[in-house]
């Protein structure tokens, strides 16, 4: 509407010209007699002769004359008829005189001022137009309140005015402006009041004058204030077009001095735009851009921003347009964007006044922003290249805030990045690209925007010292490729690019992020086989680094299904995939199942590429094996152990440790007993004499006599310390010669024992002790057996010496025996002694008696053998009492009940005592 | 054949006969004399009480086992008693059982069957007793001792007395408490039954007495 409006004025028809003003005249209508026919005035002339003979001529009928003759002869002269024309001429000159003749007869008529009117029109009919102007100077000067007054001045002005009697004209015309304004000649007299304002070189007073005359046509709506109306008579527009072309004059005149703002500062006029744009237009039809452009801008300094500005303003720029760039461009461009894009004024803007400003104001923004862009880039400024890109920023940001709508919009988004990117600003560039692709509408830059989102934040992370930033950037730099690679899947580089952020992300360890994007691409269809493999490999890693050992297994083995892995490759694969088997036994391990546990590691074993896992993780199988009680799986591995690695001494020595625990395990004591004494001949000092000990042991349980006694006999040599064991070892020895009847060796062995015990009894503790005791009661029963095999015969004397001298050894063996602190042996040593005495006394009664004795000696021998056996008899006794008297103390035991025994037969009165008991209770 | 088939027909027939023969003698009776009325008393339905008979069995079983200890069958009496205690709870058959294993020094079956019984029934002498002579057996002198107190607050049975003048006297060397229960028994009389020579014991231990003082 507004373009369409600003084309139809018509440049041409504003165009100035003084001598275009003779041809417009007013439209003046004369009042005329109603005259019917021309013989009317041959009946009136007639009718005059016959007044004047009778002298009753009032001059009524002359006038009524002069008036027919009038009428018709301006029919006459509008005839293009030469004889009727000429009639015409004489019918005015009729007029002419008969006014005259009137004025003559009637001078004083009150009526007289429509003669003068009516002559004075007939001159000018008729060309007269000297006698008409005079003719109404005489009527303005005589009948200054005649109704013909408004008109009879105009007319005078009109008069003057092309006589170029300026100044008489300017004052007739402002009388009827002053005091006939609402009469018809009133707007052309304003017309032509100005127009005298001119001619009188009164330019400023002029505009004024015409103003007014815009102001009536506001007033009849034949304008509006941006232009002329539709409705307005082709006419009227000349004459409004005419009117504007002047003030254009006028203002043009002296713009130096005042500026067109000036004639609205004390009065506001609606219309002001108009005159501003038909002043622009005039200007520029001159050829003067700058001089139009500053019209429209103009506008501006004395209003609030507002459409019709912003439409003004708009065509001052748009005038301006040409290339190169002047300043006054730039500032304008800059103005209307920065005044008019502001959110609080353009909310006041209708939705159709919005629609049409903002792409303009996104043009000019646009325009500015690829500008300076341009001109930093221009090698030749690259010293103001920074300014020219900070500059170029400012507008494209201000774009992106207030033209979110724009076709342009993303462009303009990547534009900014760009900016960025050119001044090395790489985390603003990225944020500003990143934005331009994911934030936005879709455009043809969007794609391109993701890259190099992605691009700009590997570029930061470079420049990039400080440890928190690198971490911050580099976490957007994964989340873009996560975003580029979701928005952009078919492009060739998005699998390098989701790799490498799930890399990255493995790298800092955050497994859980990882697997976030690697496992749905293995999930989609699209993923290509290459960055499978790669994704796959990954993923397998990221699992065996979460402990989740079964998981990583499978994507191992997934991994390793490639036909294309190089051979590094591929022996780093399994190397992993051994290790997940060797955690994953581990874990088996942990949770006490052994022997899933073993066969996970007998897989490592298998697998990995490393000697190291093989050695560890086939030893851990054997150990596995022995935990879950398969002895015979744990030997077999173990022996493979053995055989593989001998050189690692440690684990050997373990592997052998372990097969004798399984040989023992498994029952099988020989082997167990073997594996620990070949352990022990390969061992410290220290452990040897354990293992040799349990070598020993082993072989005692196995019923392996040759190896048990050489292995105790060797452990008895070399080991006197601990004692305990050195003294048991002994006593094997000694029970073994008991079991074939050896009695000699078992003697020797039982001495071994209670001289060993004796050497270091420092080093001696309870059951060493309790051994030794044992052995030395043992030795006093030995002697006790000897003293017993010694019969008391005839000679007496001689075999009573001997069995006395077998006495004092037995009694001394046994008394060496009470010396162990140990109840149970000291006990019966000392039931023994009492015995060996109460057996003294008895076999002295018993012995043999000599055969050459009457009836007579014989008694008196027998109570010479009474006597002699008695005070053993009592020793035995106080022997046996004084054991039985341990029960005081509490103690009761084997000696004690045989020491009980014998006293039963010895004092029976006081020992043979039993308790009674009932036999049953009857219900 | 028929008869077989049908005997209940049969005895029915001869029923109705009995009858009609009974009729025609009462016809017979009537003509010759009035009839007389005749008082009926009622019948008086006594109500008998069932007779409820607790039947022990373990006094059978133990009666039984007590006769095979008396006839010294004690392995034949320990079996009885044994199957009978594996379907009953019952401390009659316990003691006696336990009196055999102590009989024939199975102390630690006597043990655990007195110390079961004990359980329920604390004061038990006989309990009691046998306990504190297992005790004396395992060494266990004082607790012995106590076992025989304890016997003895319940019981003054004579038996009592000997065996804890023994232990005393034996084995803790308290003679004069000794004596005081072997004098206890002896008053009882029972010495001389149980072929204790109960007088030399005394005289001994009198004689210890004096030496020891």
């Amino acid at each position: 509407m507004l373009l369409s409006a600003c084309s139809s004025f018509n440049q041409e028809k504003l165009k100035p010209s003084l001598g275009d003003i003779k041809t417009i005249q007013p439209a003046i209508e004369y009042s005329s007699a109603n005259i019917s026919e021309v013989d009317l005035i041959k009946s009136y002339k007639e009718l005059l002769k016959i007044a004047k003979k009778e002298n009753q001529d009032d001059g009524a009928t002359l006038k009524r004359l002069s008036d027919i003759s009038l009428e018709h002869s301006i029919d006459d002269l509008l005839s293009e008829d030469e004889l009727i024309i000429k009639r015409g001429k004489i019918l005015s000159n009729e007029a002419i005189l008969g006014y005259n003749d009137y004025l003559k007869q009637f001078p004083n008529k009150p009526n007289n001022d429509e003669i003068l009117y009516q002559l004075a029109k007939v001159y000018d009919i008729n060309g007269d137009l000297k006698n008409a102007f005079k003719t109404l100077l005489i009527l303005d000067k005589k009948y200054p309140n005649s109704k013909y007054i408004s008109e009879t001045k105009f007319r005078i002005a009109e008069s003057y005015f092309s006589n170029g009697v300026y100044p008489e004209a300017k004052e007739y015309y402002k009388n009827i402006i002053d005091h006939h304004a609402d009469t018809k000649f009133y707007r052309n007299s304003l017309y032509k009041y100005a127009w005298s304002l001119i001619k009188n070189n009164d330019n400023e007073a002029s505009v004024y004058a015409f103003l007014k005359l815009v102001d009536l046509y506001y007033q009849d709506g034949s304008i509006t204030e941006t232009t002329i109306a539709q409705t307005t008579s082709d006419s009227e527009k000349t004459l409004i077009y005419d009117v504007l072309r002047a003030i254009n004059l006028s203002i043009n005149y002296d713009l130096e001095k005042v500026k067109i703002n000036h004639y609205f500062k004390q009065n506001k006029k609606p219309y002001e735009p108009l005159i501003y744009e038909s002043l622009a237009l005039y200007l520029n039809n001159k050829n003067r851009v700058n001089d139009a452009a500053s019209i429209y801008f103009s506008y501006l300094e004395d209003n609030e921003p507002s459409y019709v500005s912003f439409k003004l303003f708009n065509k001052g720029v748009t005038l301006l347009k040409p290339t190169p760039f002047t300043e006054l461009y730039l500032k304008s461009k800059k103005a209307i964007v920065t005044i008019y894009s502001k959110p609080s004024l353009f909310k006041k803007f209708n939705l159709q006044q919005k629609t049409l400003t903002r792409p303009i104001l996104a043009r000019h923004d646009y325009e500015l922003a690829t500008y300076y862009h341009a001109l930093a880039q221009t090698p030749s400024k690259k010293r103001l290249s920074k300014s020219h890109f900070q500059l170029a920023e400012k507008w494209y940001s201000l774009f992106l805030k207030r033209f979110s709508g724009s076709p342009r919009y993303g462009e303009v988004s990547f534009l900014l990045a760009e900016t960025f990117t050119e001044r090395q600003l790489y985390l603003q560039a990225a944020k500003h690209y990143r934005f331009s692709s994911y934030q936005i509408k879709k455009h043809k830059k969007s794609q391109e925007a993701g890259y190099a989102t992605i691009l700009s934040y590997q570029n930061a992370l470079a420049q990039q010292h400080k440890d928190d930033e690198k971490y911050h950037i580099e976490q957007q730099l994964i989340q873009s490729s996560i975003d580029y690679h979701a928005s952009y899947p078919a492009d060739k580089r998005s699998d390098d690019i989701i790799y490498n952020a799930s890399s990255r992300l493995y790298d800092d360890k955050r497994y859980d992020d990882t697997l976030a994007i690697l496992l749905p691409l293995i999930d989609s269809q699209s993923t290509s086989q290459k960055l499978l493999q790669k994704v796959t490999e990954l993923t397998a890693h990221s699992f065996f680094n979460q402990q989740h050992y079964l998981k990583a297994n499978i994507y191992y083995v997934v991994a390793l299904k490639s036909t294309s892995l190089s051979q590094q490759n591929k022996q780093d694969l399994n190397s992993k995939l051994a290790e997940s088997y060797y955690q994953l036994a581990n874990q088996a391990k942990d949770n006490n199942q052994h022997t899933k546990a073993a066969r996970l590691y007998l897989k490592a074993n298998k697998i990995s590429p490393v000697t190291q896992v093989r050695k560890i993780a086939l030893y851990d199988a054997a150990n596995q094996y022995l935990v879950a009680k398969d002895w015979e799986s744990s030997i077999s591995l173990l022996k493979r152990f053995k055989n593989q690695y001998k050189n690692d001494k440690k684990l050997y020595r373990g592997a052998q440790e372990k097969m004798a625990l399984a040989y023992r395990s498994a029952g099988n004591t020989q082997q167990a007993a073997l594996a620990v004494l070949a352990l022990a001949n390969n061992s410290s000092p220290k452990l040897k004499q354990a293992l040799l000990w349990e070598a020993a042991t082993l072989f005692y349980k196995d019923g392996n006599t040759t190896q048990y006694l050489k292995t105790y006999d060797d452990y008895a040599r070399l080991y006197p310390l601990p004692l305990e064991r050195s003294l048991k070892a002994r006593l094997v020895i000694a029970d073994y010669n008991l079991t074939k009847n050896n009695i000699v060796a078992r003697k020797s062995w039982l001495k071994s024992i209670v001289n060993n015990e004796h050497k270091y009894t420092k080093n001696s503790n309870q059951d060493a002790n309790k051994i030794a005791a044992n052995a030395s009661l043992n030795l006093a029963q030995y002697a006790l057996q000897d003293y017993k095999s010694i019969n008391l015969s005839v000679p007496l004397k001689k075999s009573l010496t001997k069995k006395k001298k077998a006495l004092k050894v037995t009694i001394k063996q046994f008394s060496n025996t009470l010396k162990y602190a140990d109840p149970k042996t000291q006990t019966l040593a000392t039931y023994g002694l009492g015995e060996i005495y109460r057996d003294f006394a008895s076999s002295l009664l018993k012995s043999e008696r000599p055969k050459n004795l009457n009836d007579d000696e014989q008694e008196e021998y027998g109570y010479l053998l009474e006597d002699q056996a008695f005070p053993f008899e009592e020793k035995a006794i106080k022997i046996h009492k004084r054991n039985f008297s341990n029960t005081q103390k509490g103690l009761y035991n084997e000696g004690i009940k045989l020491s009980h025994q014998s006293l039963r037969t010895l004092l029976p009165f006081q020992y043979d005592k039993k308790e009674i008991s009932t036999p049953y209770v009857a219900p | 054949m028929i008869k077989k088939k049908y005997p209940r027909l049969m005895l029915h027939l001869n029923l109705k006969l009995t009858a009609t023969s009974l009729c025609v003698a009462l016809a017979s009776c009537q003509s010759v004399q009035a009839p007389k009325p005749v008082t009926i008393k009622p019948i008086i339905v006594k109500t008998v009480k069932p007779v409820s008979v607790k039947i022990d069995k373990g006094l059978n079983v133990i009666n039984s086992a007590i006769e095979l200890v008396k006839s010294k069958q004690l392995n034949n009496a320990q079996l009885v008693l044994k199957g009978y205690l594996e379907g009953h709870d019952d401390n009659r058959a316990r003691l006696n059982l336990a009196l055999i294993y102590f009989k024939t020094k199975q102390f630690i079956l006597a043990k655990g069957l007195l110390q079961t019984i004990q359980q329920s029934d604390r004061h038990n002498s006989i309990v009691l007793e046998h306990l504190a002579i297992i005790a004396r057996h395992e060494g266990q002198f004082k607790k012995a001792k106590r076992l025989y107190l304890q016997a003895l607050e319940n019981s003054d049975r004579p038996s009592i007395h000997l065996n804890y003048a023994i232990l005393l006297d034996l084995y803790l060397n308290q003679l004069d408490e000794a004596l005081k229960h072997y004098t206890l028994y002896q008053e009882t009389g029972l010495a001389a039954n149980k072929d204790i020579p109960l007088d030399k014991w005394i005289a001994d231990l009198n004689r210890r007495i004096k030496r020891n003082q």
